[in-house]
């Protein structure tokens, strides 16, 4: 088991974009199964530009971009067990590099526990292959066909940015 | 055509990351989601549409706090044999004259047992 303290040592995000709470199966270098808490005091449920009109969230449901954003977590745990990366500074930036195939099953609520399951498709250089699912109360919510993590030293991202500019 | 300006003051920014403000590739899909919903409304009118999927999505440029983040959304209605199954909604997120990401995202109505009918 992998507790949040744990977490922190292995990825940079802090809150309130820390998405992942604890890691309860790990098999390195292939799986992991990670829980995630949904919360009604997340800030997401009381943001101003969250409110009105939009759909997802009248009932309180979790952003469907945000459940992805935990899944890609509990991957980026797995990915960085052998090389942790605390800080973003010293370290390397997780950036997503792309994802296929993701389809949204189902919605979670607060109260309800997320169970991420990642599984290593193929180390790449400089990052991987991941696909999984997670499952709430309700059933599963989410399916990811594909995503692509990729792992990259904030000063090249930050200097390709000036130079881009 | 949307504008999001990336506000140094977002909160969500001080966890993402640290030290090194970029904003969340998720993000950048909730920009198109946003965008494609306020246009699938000429097609849906009234009737709730759900986002049940992410066909695609490609990052080729990261965004950070002060840039302006366009997005170009079309709408693409999808059938299944001779059955309207919804739209398709391909999106182009760009910062000045960089491609950010291309997005193609899946909508459906809203049904009443939830998203995934299918």
């Amino acid at each position: 088991m992998i507790d949040a303290a744990g977490i922190k040592e292995l990825i940079p995000h802090r809150y309130p974009m820390l998405l992942v709470d604890r890691v309860v199966e790990v098999v390195p270098g292939e799986s992991l199964v990670a829980v995630k808490a949904v919360t009604a005091n997340e800030p997401w449920f009381d943001a101003p530009w969250y409110s009105g009109a939009v759909v997802d969230v009248a009932d309180h449901a979790y952003p469907p971009v945000l459940l992805l954003e935990s899944w890609c977590q509990a991957a980026g745990v797995l990915v960085s067990l052998d090389s942790p990366n605390p800080d973003v500074q010293t370290g390397r930036v997780t950036l997503f590099g792309g994802l296929r195939d993701v389809r949204f099953l189902g919605r979670a609520r607060p109260g309800e526990l997320l169970w991420h399951r990642v599984r290593l498709v193929r180390a790449v250089s400089d990052g991987a292959v991941v696909e999984g699912e997670s499952v709430a109360g309700s059933g599963t919510v989410l399916q990811v066909g594909r995503v692509v993590v990729a792992l990259r030293p904030a000063v090249s991202v930050r200097e390709e940015a000036v130079d881009a500019r | 055509m949307t504008a999001v300006l990336v506000d140094a003051a977002e909160p969500l920014l001080a966890g993402h990351f640290p030290g090194f403000a970029i904003f969340p590739g998720v993000c950048l899909i909730e920009c198109a989601h946003r965008a494609a919903r306020t246009a699938l409304v000429r097609y849906a009118g009234d009737d709730p549409v759900e986002l049940v999927g992410i066909e695609v999505a490609r990052f080729l440029y990261p965004v950070f706090p002060g840039d302006r983040v366009d997005t170009e959304v079309t709408v693409e209605p999808v059938h299944r044999g001779e059955v309207e199954d919804g739209w398709r909604c391909p999106a182009r997120l760009t910062v000045g004259d960089q491609l950010a990401a291309i997005v193609r995202l899946r909508y459906t109505y809203l049904s009443k047992e939830g998203v995934g009918r299918d």
